[in-house]
This record gives structure tokens, C-alpha cells and sequence, in this order.
């Protein structure tokens, strides 16, 4: 037996010290984050917390919403079901009945493919909510957009698991290091939010942001008004080059919605009604230049008008209530309710609630905590852009 | 299994582990067990593939062994021939040639339709087919004896480092280094990871840190600038540069860790200074195939200017099919072999000898090399675009004008990163691979490679991403 491959070995692991030592203490920062907790485990132990803290989101590994959620459903079952894009990551329990069996699986479709995924998983437990809110986007419709969906795939494997995803947040760490964003005041904030008794899963929780026990997504930051403004491309050019390049199917061209598409959703939600499931749809908002944009593009934007018939037509049809709220003047409100170009913010969602609760069967079935809507109607701190609700749509004017 | 996966890693420490208690001969087994196991790992159904090809080479070269008779030998040969070239041809260009002819057909006015079929191409088939017919042709020219081995031959087909995309080995260089003892050689193994970690720098994160640039420009939806475009192809240079010579530094450096020494693939094409050059610089194991086993039984350039030419020509073109069915690839290497005609004409009109690699380029050289790099970057286009008519919509954006200032700003990262891999060859030129620092001072080099792993760690992309030359 030669022992110089063996020492070689030795050396090697010897002159590698100092990188093996900076994995080794980038594995402990991001398991003190509870960054690398299994997402499972971490989905099971997302217990209620007094006043409904974030308590999920890493910053280093994948977010994995598809993976939380689905666990999160798996354990609770829930009653209540809201589904959708990050559209409808906002609906917060406090806005329905204790006992009403919330749970918002937002930001869990982002194709169509994923809504049949879901569907899948869903029935393959047996499980069915009773209600199901789904926020409806129309480029789930339009075909020059991929529809495949990952929704199987993704909860299929857990990322914090996988040695690739770990050596890919040894680089975020640095990265962020580098940048002066992981600095000696930030792990004092969190040594000092230890103590506070929530558990927290990733940096970006730990910094008061993320998925709340009631699976709604909670920011941190709210964009001012001329954020979402700077959001938007100038041309038609400029959108395309946009939607390359961030990959953003919202601004994706289309000219009309695609039949076969339109089929294939039709065909889930009939999938979803024969399981027991009452399916009640809206339409999110969009900020006034987005819909501007589509309505002055015909040619490029058609898809979105061709949606805003063939949608409510085909729930109508089978007698499913759907709201359009793509214009935040339908629920009384305008511009300054919205987060960015497409994401509305909590005074959006208590608004709809709002007009769909005038329905009294839509009201029950959505088991609408009316009291705390109301009580959010008339805080001057509902948000920071809004502080005069309600007030009449004739009387607002956007903020510049 | 793949290079850049972490069950590479594990794979290589614990037959790394293994290899060394045993002897020859079974260290030769081990080997044989691990090519099967890391060839298996993509798909255990081609294992039968890699035993075939490798036995009917194994018996055709005993059998030449054994008869002296021209026309029995002949016939040896072309049975190996066709068995392999006849699996490559299914595997490889059934489809392309049943759908060309349709279309050819129907050009021509009559109905046509082929049936094309499902088929995966087996990994590394292009690789070990050439290795294997490199061997029966030599025991046929009677420039290595049969051997009768079977453990070693079968070992020497299959031996991992280099299964899937070469360097493509002769037998009179690494079969017989199955055949003789192996010691341990601190030395060797040493370089031999300094040439890996080379390689991952290179594939982990130029190649793959490239990657979805030069994706993103290649789409085939439209909306991309021209600019973009021409920045994309600039990328796509390195990016398979990086590729291939990455896998190939790994492949390399692994086999030293095993006690073997395999044939210099790359030797920095990027500095050539005219396209003979950088094809004796580029994919070197290919190069010498081609030229020992196709241009000089074509007879080389001992015949006249218009015959040289033409071997040159079908030599290149036959290389551009060997990368893939497409007439994108067709018409890649076509364009290499019309670059050539110049260096043909003048070394026939002026009588001059081909270039020297001993000697490096210098400063001084870099109008010839740009143009050179101009050169095989057009080329490039052909190499990556996914049809001809891309290929057009690419030129054809590209001329509509540049964008020098979106030209200079886009992409900052990534040509930092393209600079300090150039800076590093240029001053390595003179060395078998760029991470030969034996010279140096211990301290020096130990913070080398950490600064390396490093940096492999902050900017590389962890993502299984294949090596593009599997798909050949």
C-alpha cells in the first residue's frame, strides 16, 4: 500500500483550510438565519403568533413558496382558500372570521400549468377548500407565454437540501458581505429579536418581512407613488426589451386569449366545483399606466381586453361570481392604492372584501369579518398613501 | 454524473481512495467499475451501448492480430467501420438526414416524408466511437499490436475523466499506460489539481456565469438589440471556450490523480495568430484525428493545390457534422476550412513552413490575433444559432448599427471576469495549463488557490449545468 496518496489527501485538506473555513461559517450564519431549515420543518413549526409576525422568508436560499404553502395546506387543511399570483398575497386572516379556516396560498400561480398542478396536488390528498378566492391574471391566457407550470416539480424537492443550493448561498453571503448588507448592526438586530419568542425562517424575516402565519405576504418597504411610475417602460420597445429581460409576464404581448387556454382553465375550475369547491374570481388591479398601456397597444396588448370579455362571460356562464378589479376606481379607490404597477396594497384588498361582502351569499361564503373591515374603513392608518379613506372616487387625484 | 455536481466530488474521493491500496490489476478493475458507474449515472440503458462498441473493437482488433491476409483485413476493418460509424449515424444523423432528404425531395417536386424518430442521443457517443475506431485503425496500419488484455481495453474505452468528451486518446498513449504499473507521483497529482481547480474556475463560473447572457441573446423570441447580439456572441466565445477547455483541464487533471497523463487538448486558442494555428490549438485530440485518420488518407497535401483544398474542405466539413446534425454546424465548419484557403495558397505560392507553437505570441502579434478571433467568432454565430434562418436574423440585426455606449456598459461583471481569465492565460501562454505554479513560492500559491475557491464560491453558478460538448 502506498501511503503518499493519503498524505496528499491530508495536505490538500490542510492548504484548503481557510475556504473550508469560510464555508463552515457561512453554514452557521445562514443555519443561525434559519435560512437552511428544511422547508418542511419549517412549515410545520409556523405556529400562530401573537400579533401574526413574518415568520418565512429567506434571503440566501430560493423562497420556495410553492413547497411553504403547499405544506402549510397540507397541515391545515383550510376551509377558505386564496389562490393565485403574488396578486393576491395580501388578504390577511384579520380580514375574514377567526373560524373561517384562512389560509392564502398566494404567489403560487404563476402560469396556468401551475393552476392545474395545484389542482393535482390538491386532489391527490384528498383535499378540497370549500371556497377558493382566485385572483385571475390574464396572462395565464395568453400563449406567448409559457404555461407549463412548476408548481409539481417544485414541491417535489426541497432546495435547503441540496448541496448545490448551499455552495449558491455561500455566494449570496459573500455577496452581501461585500456590499455592506450583512453587517455587524444587522446580526445585532437579530441576536436582539431572539429573545422575542417568533421563529424565524431566513434573514428576510428576521427584518419583519415575509409569509405570515396566515400564508399573506407582509413588506417591509411600501413604494412611494413614483416608484411604480419608474417601474414602467416609455414604448412598446421598451416593454419588450423589459419583459426579456426581467422575465415579467405581465407585459408580455399578446393579441388575444388563446381558446385552447381559455379551455384548459375552464376545464380546472369545473374540476374544482366537482370536488365541492365554490369558486369565487377576481380580476387584480393594475396601476393606471399599465392598463393605459394595454389600451393604447392594441396590437400588442390585445389579450388584456379580449380577457376582461371572455372572463367574465365564461364565469357567468357557470354561474361563478367574478369582480373586476383591474381598475382601482371599481372598489373606490385610484392609484395611490397600489404598491407598484401590479401589486395593490392591503387598503385594495379591504376594499374588494368590501364590495364583494354587499353580496350577502358572497359575504358568508367568504366568511367577510365585516367589524374589522370597517374598523380598517375609518383608520386614517389603513396606509400610508391612503390616509383619507374612503373617500368618493370623483374626489381623489393621483398623487405626483 | 457530471464534473460540477457535488456526487462528482464524492464519486472521485472514494475511488481516489480506493485506487491507491490496490494493484495494477485491479486498479484497473476499480476503473472499469467506475467509468460504468459515472456513464451509467446519466442513463444505465447506454451502458450496453459503451460494452458493445467496446467488445466488437476489442474482438476485430485480435482478429487483425491474427491474419495476415489484405482482403480479410480489409474486411475486419470495415466491419468495425460500420458497426461504428453505423451506431453513430442512428444515434446521431437518422433524423437529419431523413427530414433533409424530405425536404430535398420535396424541393425537387416530389411528395416526400420520412418517418423521424424519438432518439436520445447517448452522451459522449461522438468521444468513445472515435477512440475505439482510432485504435482498430491503428492495429490495422499495424501502428500498435492488438491487445489482448480484455480488463485493460474495456478499462482504457471507459476510463472516466475523459469518456464524455475526450481529450479522444490514441491507444499507443493511454492504453499502454493501462498496461504498466502506476506509483504515486506527489507532483503529478499536485498539478493535477491545480488543473482541476482551473477548470471549475472556468466552467463554474466563466462558462456558466456567461451562460444565460448568451441564452437570453439567442432566444429565438425577438426584441433583442443588436448590440445585444454582437455582446451575446462575444460571450458565446468564451463561454465555450470555457466549456470545453474547463471539462477538459478537469479532465486532465483527474487522470493525473489516477497516475495517467492524457494528450493537451487546449493550449489557449484565443491567442493564435491565424485560423491554422488556432485549429492546432483548439480541440487538438479532434484536429489529430482528423488529420491522421481522414485528411491524410485523403492524401493530405502531397497532392496538388486544388487536391490540398478540397481535403481540407471535406475535412472541415466532415468536423462541423461531427459536432451535430444541423446545417448550422455543416456550414461552421465549411467556413473554417475557406479560412484556411489563404493559409494554403500562400504557403504553396511562398513556400511557408506552418507556424511554430513553441513559440508564443507576443504583443506585438495582437492585430493577427484579433483578426483571427474576428474570424472564428463569426463562425461562432453558425455554431450556436439553432437554425439558418437565425443565423441570418442575427447578422442581419447586428449590421443595422451598434450601440457602442450599450456596448460598453452592459455586462460589466461578466467581462471583468472575461479580462482576468485572459490576463491570467496570457501571462501562463508558456505553460501546459494556466494554473502551473510550481515555481512559486508556497505561501503564494496556497493563497492562490484559496483566493481561487473563493472566487469560485462568490461568482460561480451552482447549478448541475451540463458541459455543452456532451451534447456531441
Amino acid at each position: 500500500m502506498q501511503t503518499g496518496p493519503y498524505r496528499f489527501l491530508l495536505r490538500t485538506g490542510l492548504v484548503l483550510l481557510p475556504v473550508l473555513a469560510l464555508m463552515l461559517a457561512c453554514e452557521a450564519l445562514l443555519w443561525y438565519l434559519g435560512e437552511s431549515v428544511p422547508v418542511r420543518r419549517a412549515a410545520t413549526r409556523h405556529l400562530p403568533q401573537e400579533g401574526s409576525p413574518a415568520a418565512y422568508m429567506p434571503w440566501f436560499f430560493s423562497q420556495q413558496f410553492n413547497l411553504f404553502h403547499f405544506e402549510r395546506v397540507k397541515k391545515l387543511r383550510p376551509a377558505l382558500l386564496v389562490i393565485g399570483s403574488s396578486h393576491v398575497t395580501r388578504f390577511r386572516q384579520e380580514m375574514f372570521n377567526p373560524d373561517s379556516g384562512f389560509y392564502n396560498s398566494g404567489r403560487t400561480i404563476g402560469a396556468l400549468g401551475d393552476l392545474e398542478q395545484y389542482f393535482d396536488a390538491c386532489d391527490a390528498l384528498g383535499y378540497a377548500p370549500k371556497t377558493m378566492l382566485l385572483g385571475v391574471d390574464h396572462f395565464w391566457l395568453n400563449n406567448s407565454v409559457p404555461q407549463e407550470g412548476v408548481f409539481m416539480k417544485e414541491i417535489g424537492k426541497d432546495e435547503t437540501l441540496d448541496p448545490k443550493a448551499h455552495l449558491t448561498a455561500y455566494g449570496r453571503v459573500l455577496d452581501s458581505a461585500r456590499a455592506g448588507r450583512i453587517n455587524a448592526a444587522l446580526i445585532r438586530a437579530v441576536i436582539d429579536r431572539r429573545d422575542e419568542g417568533v421563529k424565524r425562517y431566513g434573514l428576510t424575516a428576521w427584518l419583519s418581512a415575509g409569509l405570515r402565519n396566515d400564508g399573506s405576504n407582509q413588506n417591509f418597504d411600501r413604494s412611494t407613488p413614483e416608484a411604480y411610475t419608474n417601474l414602467l417602460p416609455a414604448s412598446v420597445e421598451a416593454v419588450l426589451q423589459g419583459h426579456r429581460q426581467k422575465n415579467r409576464p405581465i407585459l408580455a404581448p399578446g393579441a388575444a386569449v388563446d381558446p385552447a387556454l381559455l379551455q384548459r382553465f375552464e376545464a380546472v375550475l369545473i374540476k374544482f366545483q366537482q370536488r365541492g369547491t365554490r369558486i369565487i374570481g377576481f380580476i387584480p388591479p393594475m396601476a393606471g399606466e399599465v392598463r393605459g398601456l394595454y389600451a393604447n397597444h392594441p396590437n400588442h396588448y390585445g389579450v388584456f381586453a379580449d380577457f376582461r370579455e371572455k372572463i367574465p362571460a365564461l364565469f357567468r356562464q357557470h354561474g361563478w361570481p367574478l369582480f373586476d378589479g383591474s381598475d382601482p376606481a371599481s372598489v373606490g379607490l385610484d392609484d395611490r392604492c397600489m404598491k407598484d404597477e401590479d401589486h395593490a396594497q392591503e387598503t385594495y384588498h379591504v376594499a374588494l372584501l368590501r364590495e364583494l361582502g354587499r353580496d350577502a351569499s358572497l359575504g358568508a361564503a367568504l366568511s367577510i369579518n365585516t367589524n374589522y373591515l370597517q374598523s380598517l374603513l375609518v383608520d386614517a392608518g389603513t396606509t400610508v398613501w391612503f390616509p383619507n379613506y374612503p373617500r368618493q372616487p370623483a374626489a381623489l387625484s393621483r398623487v405626483n | 454524473m457530471i464534473f460540477n455536481s457535488v456526487a462528482f466530488l464524492f464519486f472521485l474521493f472514494i475511488v481516489f481512495s480506493l485506487y491507491w491500496l490496490l494493484d495494477r490489476k485491479k486498479q484497473n478493475l476499480l476503473l472499469l467499475v467506475a467509468g460504468y458507474v459515472f456513464y451509467g449515472w446519466w442513463d444505465w440503458r447506454f451502458l450496453s451501448l459503451l460494452l458493445f462498441s467496446s467488445s466488437v473493437d476489442y474482438v476485430v482488433g485480435l482478429q487483425l492480430g491474427k491474419s495476415v491476409a489484405p482482403r480479410r483485413r480489409k474486411l475486419l476493418l470495415s466491419f468495425s467501420l460500420v458497426t461504428q460509424l453505423g451506431l453513430l449515424a442512428f444515434f446521431k444523423y437518422f433524423n437529419f438526414f431523413a427530414d433533409s432528404t424530405a425536404k430535398l425531395l420535396t424541393a425537387l417536386g416530389f411528395e416526400a416524408s420520412f418517418t423521424t424518430l424519438n432518439i436520445v442521443l447517448p452522451v459522449g457517443l461522438s468521444f468513445y466511437t472515435f477512440q475505439t475506431l482510432s485504435y482498430t485503425i491503428d492495429v490495422y496500419r499495424r501502428r500498435c499490436e492488438p491487445h489482448r488484455d480484455l480488463l485493460e481495453f474495456m478499462a482504457f474505452i471507459s476510463f472516466f475523466p475523459q469518456l464524455v468528451a475526450g481529450p479522444i486518446e490514441r491507444a499507443t498513449n493511454l492504453l499502454n499506460q493501462f498496461a504498466a504499473d502506476r506509483a504515486f507521483n506527489v507532483e503529478k497529482a499536485k498539478d493535477g489539481l491545480r488543473q482541476m481547480l482551473w477548470g471549475y474556475f472556468q466552467k463554474v463560473v466563466v462558462a456558466d456565469g456567461l451562460a444565460e447572457y448568451v441564452n437570453w441573446a439567442y432566444a429565438p423570441v425577438g426584441g433583442v438589440s443588436g448590440t445585444q447580439l454582437l455582446l451575446g456572441t462575444y460571450f458565446f466565445a468564451f463561454q465555450i471556450y470555457c466549456d470545453f477547455a474547463g471539462y477538459t483541464n478537469i479532465a486532465i487533471g483527474c487522470a493525473r490523480l489516477f497516475g495517467f497523463d492524457l494528450m493537451r487538448n487546449f493550449a489557449y486558442p484565443y491567442f493564435s495568430r491565424n485560423i491554422a494555428e488556432f485549429w492546432q490549438r483548439w480541440h487538438i485530440s479532434l484536429s489529430t484525428w482528423f488529420r491522421d485518420y481522414l485528411y491524410i488518407p485523403l492524401g493530405g497535401s502531397r497532392g496538388t493545390l486544388q487536391r490540398t483544398i478540397f481535403n481540407t474542405l471535406v475535412v472541415f466539413t466532415v468536423s462541423g457534422l461531427w459536432h451535430g446534425a444541423n446545417w448550422t454546424f455543416v456550414i461552421w465548419g465549411l467556413l473554417n476550412g475557406l479560412y484556411f484557403i489563404p493559409i494554403l495558397l500562400q504557403r504553396h505560392f511562398r513556400g511557408e513552413e506552418r507556424g511554430n507553437l513553441r513559440v508564443a505570441a507576443g504583443l506585438r502579434d495582437l492585430p493577427s490575433m484579433l483578426l483571427t478571433f474576428h474570424l472564428v467568432l463569426a463562425a461562432w454565430v453558425f455554431f450556436r444559432a439553432k437554425d439558418l434562418s437565425q443565423v441570418g436574423h442575427i447578422f442581419g440585426t447586428i449590421a443595422q448599427g451598434i450601440d457602442w455606449e450599450l456596448l460598453l456598459r452592459e455586462g460589466l461583471k461578466l467581462k471583468l471576469l472575461i479580462a482576468f481569465l485572459l490576463i491570467v492565460e496570457w501571462l501562463q501562454r508558456d505553460k501546459r495549463h494556466a494554473l502551473e505554479l510550481s515555481a512559486l513560492p508556497v505561501p503564494v500559491r496556497w493563497l492562490a488557490y484559496n483566493a481561487l475557491l473563493v472566487g469560485i464560491l462568490w461568482f460561480g453558478t451552482f447549478k448541475d449545468a451540463p458541459f455543452i460538448y456532451f451534447q456531441f
